[in-house]
């Protein structure tokens, strides 16, 4: 039996190197990239849970036929306060899962009860802004008042404007 | 038995094959991303044009409601009622027991809207849904208006044909978004 050239017995040296530089470079992109885009993601699905909970509480007012509020607390939407004004029966929407609730940060100046009329107008508005540690992003929402129509931009400049990609 | 070496080249992949493998890996991963990518704008249009005509239904239901609460109706007057219209032209003026109700399109109020808007300036709501006696209030209703965005016709003294056009930027190019609604005038 002859011998196997010396050169196809494994990998050389070097040739384990760059395999290993490669791979790391791409776990390191990955890593970069992955929680920055986590970050963003967090950001962005607490913006749509904001939107959400507008209209589940609008639905439930039209639905029941009777006008009822909303409290935006520190984790999301949820009843409010024992008022004079019903609470919207059955809405109870969280803005993150799980311990997300302390990587993102919510501040708003929306009344402490958000007001929906039997006909299914928002009587209360104003501007929520979310925020992550982990990107720069600062998403804001704005409520306007009677429709309840409402948009998404991004904070700049101390005043929340409009997100060409929105 | 063959006493031969077996080539060289079946013994393993060589670094310049595996790095051409990865190399093909990749580039089809991107694809794949890609066209998720492009899936999900897709998505987030359709979901986008849904809210807007949904927002377009509600103004259209709101100015209805004014305009059957009204005694007079004037399309485009030069009337601002008790708000200011900042630079913007009054379009729809609606005399009603609360008050003159003026909507008018220009100029957003602040750079969270884009195109131009659509105002209403008119009583505040109450809880059960009823326009108030009460204060006056200018409010954005919709934004992204086309220039003429906006029409309220009459159409034989007795209907009022009210069309909206939005027009935003999509991912492939403008999207315009029309709606309207016919009622009457009392």
């Amino acid at each position: 039996m002859g011998n196997a050239p010396k050169h196809s017995s494994g990998f050389t040296l070097v040739e384990l190197l760059v395999t290993l530089a490669v791979l790391m470079l791409l776990a390191g992109l990955a890593v970069a990239y992955g929680s920055a885009g986590l970050a963003r993601l967090r950001v962005e699905m607490a913006s749509r849970r904001v939107l959400l909970g507008l209209e589940e509480g609008r639905s439930v007012a039209l639905r029941s036929g009777q006008a009822c509020g909303l409290q935006l607390g520190e984790k999301g939407w949820q009843a409010p306060a024992p008022s004079s004004l019903v609470p919207c029966q059955g809405v109870n929407v969280p803005l993150f899962e799980g311990t997300e609730a302390s990587l993102v940060q919510v501040e708003h100046n929306l009344p402490n009860t958000v007001r929906f009329t039997s006909n299914g107008l928002v009587l209360d508005g104003g501007t929520v802004v979310l925020r992550s540690e982990g990107t720069d992003l600062e998403r804001c929402v704005v409520v306007s008042l009677p429709l309840g129509v409402t948009r998404v931009g991004r904070m700049a400049s101390g005043s929340c404007q409009r997100d060409m990609g929105l | 038995m063959s006493t031969q070496p077996r080539p060289s080249s079946s013994n393993g992949f060589s670094l310049v094959e595996l790095l051409l493998a990865l190399g093909l890996a990749l580039i089809l991963c991107g694809g794949i991303a890609k066209m998720q990518v492009s899936l999900q704008r897709s998505a987030d249009l359709a979901m986008r044009v849904m809210r807007e005509r949904r927002f377009q239904d509600r103004t259209l239901d709101l100015i209805r409601a004014d305009v059957l609460r009204s005694q007079a109706i004037g399309l485009g007057g030069s009337v601002t009622g008790p708000c200011g219209l900042g630079g913007r032209r009054s379009v729809l003026e609606l005399q009603t027991e609360a008050g003159t109700i003026v909507y008018s399109q220009g100029s957003p109020p602040s750079s969270i809207w884009r195109g131009q808007v659509l105002m209403r300036c008119g009583p505040a709501y109450s809880l059960t849904g009823e326009a108030s006696l009460g204060q006056f209030q200018n409010r954005v209703l919709i934004d992204g208006l086309q220039s003429e965005g906006f029409t309220a016709q009459n159409l034989d003294g007795t209907r009022l044909q009210l069309r909206l056009i939005q027009e935003f930027v999509g991912p492939g190019g403008p999207v315009v978004i029309e709606n309207g609604i016919l009622t009457t005038m009392l």
